[in-house]
């Protein structure tokens, strides 16, 4: 659970050394689209756990149009932030803090997990 | 015919998938009775019973689906907005095409290396998150 929350603290770390380092481009590349692609391959057996096996495809195509809303929302969205500042700095640092958010959500969630394992 | 070009790259791709698609989904097939038993016995050796078996119209009566949602919203969206502008994100930064162009498929191919912990909860779909408890 604790490496859940962590590999996903990690794609905001690849996205600050990015905004630092431009010089590590192939290695941020590398962290941001690992722990990017982990991240996605746990949110099945996240809700496989949370509301059982036996309607899971059915569950996770619904929990699956949230990265569908995302990816329809958030490459226009990144698009504005770099119009508007005219770099790439708060872009990255916007998404980084989405991502933060995002795993801080997981925390709670792994928590409510316990009520619902045997 | 010259295979260079963008809009002919997109007819070869696509082609090629169509035609990996339609043959690999006659080879497909439901796993035969003895594979299944053997896997489902793993799976409830090592990995935690959910409780509950819900349906996609309870789940999004309760809050946690919601809270899920938003969190794969959230951490999904970063990468996301990371594959749509990491060209120009690199070109901006003063590589040349060749370097940008690189970048991305370091990105491809580790979005691929990053998925392996699915095999693991493919076999049980509590695996990976039952065994990083």
């Amino acid at each position: 659970m604790i490496v859940f929350f962590f590999i996903q603290s990690f794609i905001f770390i690849g996205l600050a050394l990015n905004v630092f380092e431009a010089s590590a481009l192939f290695g941020a590349a590398a962290l941001a689209g690992f722990f990017y692609g982990s991240a996605l391959a746990l949110y099945p057996a996240l809700t496989g756990d949370f509301f059982g096996l036996k309607h899971l495809s059915t569950n996770y195509s619904l929990v699956f149009t949230g990265w569908g809303i995302a990816g329809l929302v958030s490459p226009s969205l990144g698009g504005y932030f770099v119009d508007l500042t005219g770099g790439y700095e708060l872009a990255l640092i916007i998404f980084g803090v989405f991502s933060l958010a995002g795993s801080s959500t997981c925390l709670y969630l792994l928590k409510r997990l316990k009520l619902y394992l045997e | 015919m010259d295979i260079h070009g963008l809009s002919m790259t997109f007819l070869v791709m696509g082609l090629i998938s169509a035609i990996l698609g339609a043959v690999a989904c006659y080879i497909i097939m439901d796993p035969p009775e003895d594979i299944v038993k053997h896997f489902s016995t793993l799976g409830k050796k090592r990995a935690v019973i959910p409780k509950r078996d819900l349906g996609p119209r309870e789940i999004i009566r309760t809050g946690d689906f919601w809270v899920m949602w938003t969190s794969f919203f959230l951490v999904s969206a970063a990468g996301l907005m990371l594959i749509g502008h990491l060209m120009s994100l690199t070109l901006s930064r003063g590589f040349n095409p060749i370097e940008a162009s690189l970048a991305i498929s370091v990105f491809s191919v580790t979005n691929a290396l990053g998925r392996p912990p699915l095999v693991g909860s493919r076999i049980s779909w509590g695996g990976t998150v039952g065994l990083s408890q």
